[in-house]
């Protein structure tokens, strides 16, 4: 899986979109899981891209070339995805309004996909306001938020007390995640969520723990 | 960062006149702020543009650090800048100058009890970047 990630960097910062494309398919056709393509190849190449930004040795064009290669490579897997038992159980996954660093929660998203979850995907800067009608309307189990800048924390906040607000009548699970969540392992609780995942493998990990009760104590009143 | 000491989460009238307040802080930071140091080429127009951007920001992270109350934020918000806006053109002299000119900017804007939540986290951010070596660290201490 290193040499396909190898390749796979390489091409996206060689502008080479077909090259980039074509390894992430052929490795799933030679047999490699599409967890581990995610969390093997995407997650450590978007964060390298991350970090060749921060020290300018690519420019922002080339971090949005490579993040959109990188979601034009997670919709080519999605025939892989959605092919899991439904398990009758919903969740809506969001970037909090003015948040547009996307992938993460998307990946969140897809996983809870592939273990046979209905799944929401709002995407990024999603308006408050509509998440929170759509865990009402979708009557979901979890809310996943994300968001990766740290000044737009209080926005999560916002969304959580709007979200266990009576009048909504919603009462998901909600979970974070997200830089900030990261650098402070207490800020979950902070913002007044149930739960903090650091990466899509762990996010449903804790909900399941949640959910069947293996980890009581999460849960607020 | 060898600064162990951590910051009081402010008050929610604290945040909200902090909130209330930003774009004034932000107008008063802005006409401060006189010439801005910058490395490589630059136009006057993106100088101009560098210190909005940079003022608005501040205040942004500013209003959400003081609401959450998180030093290990803080920190890490502090040590990024350090390490990213070099990169952009701004050298740290630039940054520490910033927060100076945005932390008068609270003081006469906010009240004495509201400043007195506020400003201690402006001054942990400037201790930190007047640090030797803040540019080079990696991410939060």
């Amino acid at each position: 899986m290193d040499a396909v990630r190898d390749t796979y960097l390489n091409a996206i910062l060689n502008g080479d979109r077909r090259t980039a494309t074509t390894v992430i398919q052929q490795a799933v056709a030679n047999g490699a899981a599409v967890r581990d393509i995610y969390l093997k190849i995407f997650q450590p190449v978007q964060r390298e891209l991350g970090a060749l930004w921060e020290t300018n040795e690519i420019s922002v064009a080339q971090e949005h070339f490579a993040t959109a290669v990188t979601q034009l490579c997670m919709s080519l897997l999605y025939p892989h995805i959605f092919t899991t038992e439904k398990i009758g159980r919903r969740l809506v996954a969001t970037c909090v309004g003015g948040e547009l660093h996307e992938i993460g929660v998307r990946m969140v998203a897809d996983f809870f996909e592939m273990e046979g979850w209905d799944t929401y995907y709002l995407g990024a800067n999603a308006p408050t306001e509509t998440v929170v009608q759509t865990v009402t309307d979708e009557n979901a189990d979890v809310l996943a938020v994300s968001t990766s800048m740290a000044f737009n924390v209080p926005e999560v906040t916002r969304l959580i007390e709007l979200a266990r607000s009576e009048s909504t009548g919603a009462d998901p699970l909600i979970l974070v995640g997200g830089r900030p969540f990261n650098v402070d392992p207490n800020l979950w609780r902070t913002v007044g969520a149930d739960l903090y995942a650091a990466d899509a493998e762990s996010a449903v990990g804790v909900v399941t723990e949640a959910l069947t009760g293996s980890r009581g104590g999460v849960r607020h009143g | 960062m060898g600064d162990h000491d951590v910051l009081e989460p402010a008050s929610a009238e604290t945040v909200a006149e902090l909130r209330d307040h930003r774009a004034e802080i932000t107008a008063l930071a802005v006409s401060r702020f006189g010439p801005i140091e910058t490395t490589g080429r630059m136009s006057s127009a993106n100088r101009s543009k560098m210190i909005v951007d940079g003022i608005e920001m501040t205040g942004r992270m500013l209003e959400s650090l003081v609401a959450t109350g998180s030093t290990p934020l803080v920190d890490d918000q502090v040590a990024w800048s350090a390490r990213h806006l070099p990169n952009e053109g701004l050298p740290l002299a630039s940054l520490v100058k910033g927060l100076h000119v945005y932390r008068d900017a609270v003081v006469a804007t906010l009240s004495e009890r509201a400043s007195r939540e506020v400003v201690p986290y402006i001054d942990r951010m400037i201790r930190m970047v007047e640090r030797p070596g803040a540019a080079s660290e990696e991410g939060a201490p």
